[in-house]
């Protein structure tokens, strides 16, 4: 096959010729041995050519296919761990949730029971700063006096504005623990904890016996730090002075059930 | 984000990185169907090349207009695909020796001889596709451009940076050196 021979063949076969020389080529190819042998051999060629076209089109498509199904594969084993992750931490939750609200409500049960009255403990104050002459009820300059009448009335944020004044002013183991009772009233009981951390190691006993048992309780109102209120409620149960010494033992009993 | 055209002109070139796109956006999409009539994903992966390989065959022809999206075509060969398949299941005959029966009852020639023919036809085809490996890099892609992907001289001459003369008589060699491979 020539040049020439292989250029007529490859415009033939591509419907290039014009149409007087394909007429020319197509009465070869028919009458003449030399051209159909070079058109069978040309045929062939092509053939295997477009065959070996088409098998690297087909190896190209199973190389794409075999990427995506491994990143399809690495995705959906993604999505399986998170969903296997966000399933066990909900599961968790709920457990937790359902752990922590059951502890609530027994908790809430007992103090329903157990739990002090914060006006029998005002009165309480009240009548010791009576008694020490400090305070009278038409002492209109005491601001102490002032704090625990409003709490004592539920005007909570004056309450804690006086009680705040007082403690300021100078170190008040009273009106620290009552406002830590103010804060605790309106249901600020980080705060109410921070408060009572604070009230003086030379408060009166009555005070700091008074600040133990409201701390425990409010400890007993967070799930992590029932631990530290159970270890207060222990020693009062064992302080022969303290005089919830005896609700404590019984709650501790009714808890321990 | 890719256009839909430069995505076709990948596929019309065989670049790798227009079947991945091909992949990311019509497969889900494409083998719903299979998916929806109780087909394994293995079915799915199988039918969809066959469906991308009907495709990119289409493109190869200069006057083929695709007048769909990719995946609305793609979906509508897979779908085809599978009803034939479904179809056929169970017969013993193939599609290839089916053409050829028919073609016999046709034409009026012996089947066997025809189906021998084919085989022979097929026999030579291998030849030529181990030739084509022997040959160098540059005849490899030059034939392959010339013969399946139909490009012009001038096309051949711009993505090989050879002249268009030069091409002709490369073409000529190569050609010359397959046929001496096979031992035509």
């Amino acid at each position: 096959m020539t040049p020439e021979e292989l250029e007529t063949l490859h415009a033939y076969q591509r419907n290039q010729l014009e149409a007087s020389e394909r007429l020319n080529l197509e009465e070869k190819l028919r009458s003449d041995p030399h051209w159909q042998q070079l058109w069978g051999d040309f045929q062939l060629l092509t053939m295997g050519i477009q065959a070996t076209g088409q098998l690297r089109v087909r190896q190209e498509i199973q190389s794409a296919g075999t990427r995506y199904m491994l990143l399809h594969q690495k995705k959906r084993r993604i999505l399986r761990w998170s969903l296997g992750i966000a399933a066990t931490l909900a599961l968790g939750l709920i457990i937790g949730g359902s752990m922590v609200q059951q502890q609530h409500q027994k908790l809430l049960r007992v103090e329903q029971t157990y739990h002090q009255d914060t006006r029998k403990l005002l009165n309480q104050a009240l009548d010791a700063l009576e008694m020490q002459g400090f305070a009278k009820p038409n002492n209109p300059d005491s601001l102490l006096l002032k704090g625990l009448l409003a709490l004592e009335n539920q005007e909570l944020e004056t309450a804690v504005d006086f009680l705040t004044r007082t403690a300021t002013r100078k170190p008040d183991a009273v009106a620290q623990f009552f406002l830590g009772k103010a804060y605790q009233e309106q249901q600020k009981d980080k705060l109410a904890i921070q408060t009572w951390m604070k009230v003086p190691t030379n408060a009166p006993t009555w005070v700091k016996q008074a600040t133990r048992y409201e701390l425990s309780w409010a400890y007993a109102k967070s799930y992590w730090k029932q631990q530290r209120a159970k270890k207060i409620w222990r020693e009062i149960a064992q302080d022969t002075t303290d005089p919830y010494q005896e609700s404590m033992r019984l709650m501790l009993q009714q808890l321990e059930k | 984000m890719q256009k839909e055209s430069d995505i076709i002109k990948g596929l019309r070139n065989g670049e790798s990185f227009a079947f991945d796109w091909i992949y990311q956006h019509c497969f889900t999409k494409a083998t719903a169907y299979i998916a929806q009539h109780r087909g394994s994903t293995q079915d799915a992966e199988d039918f969809f090349q066959e469906a991308l390989f009907v495709l990119v065959e289409k493109l190869r022809n200069p006057h083929f207009k695709l007048t769909s999206s990719c995946a609305t075509f793609l979906y509508a060969v897979v779908r085809n695909l599978w009803l034939y398949h479904q179809r056929n299941a169970g017969r013993m005959i193939s599609t290839e020796a089916e053409q050829l029966l028919r073609l016999a009852e046709t034409t009026g020639e012996d089947f066997w001889h025809l189906l021998e023919a084919a085989q022979e036809q097929e026999n030579q085809a291998q030849q030529v596709m181990s030739a084509m490996n022997q040959l160098s890099e540059e005849c490899h892609q030059l034939l392959l451009l010339s013969f399946y992907d139909n490009k012009n001289d001038d096309e051949i001459a711009q993505i090989m940076a050879y002249s268009r003369n030069f091409i002709k008589v490369k073409r000529f060699r190569c050609l010359s050196k397959l046929k001496e491979i096979i031992g035509l």
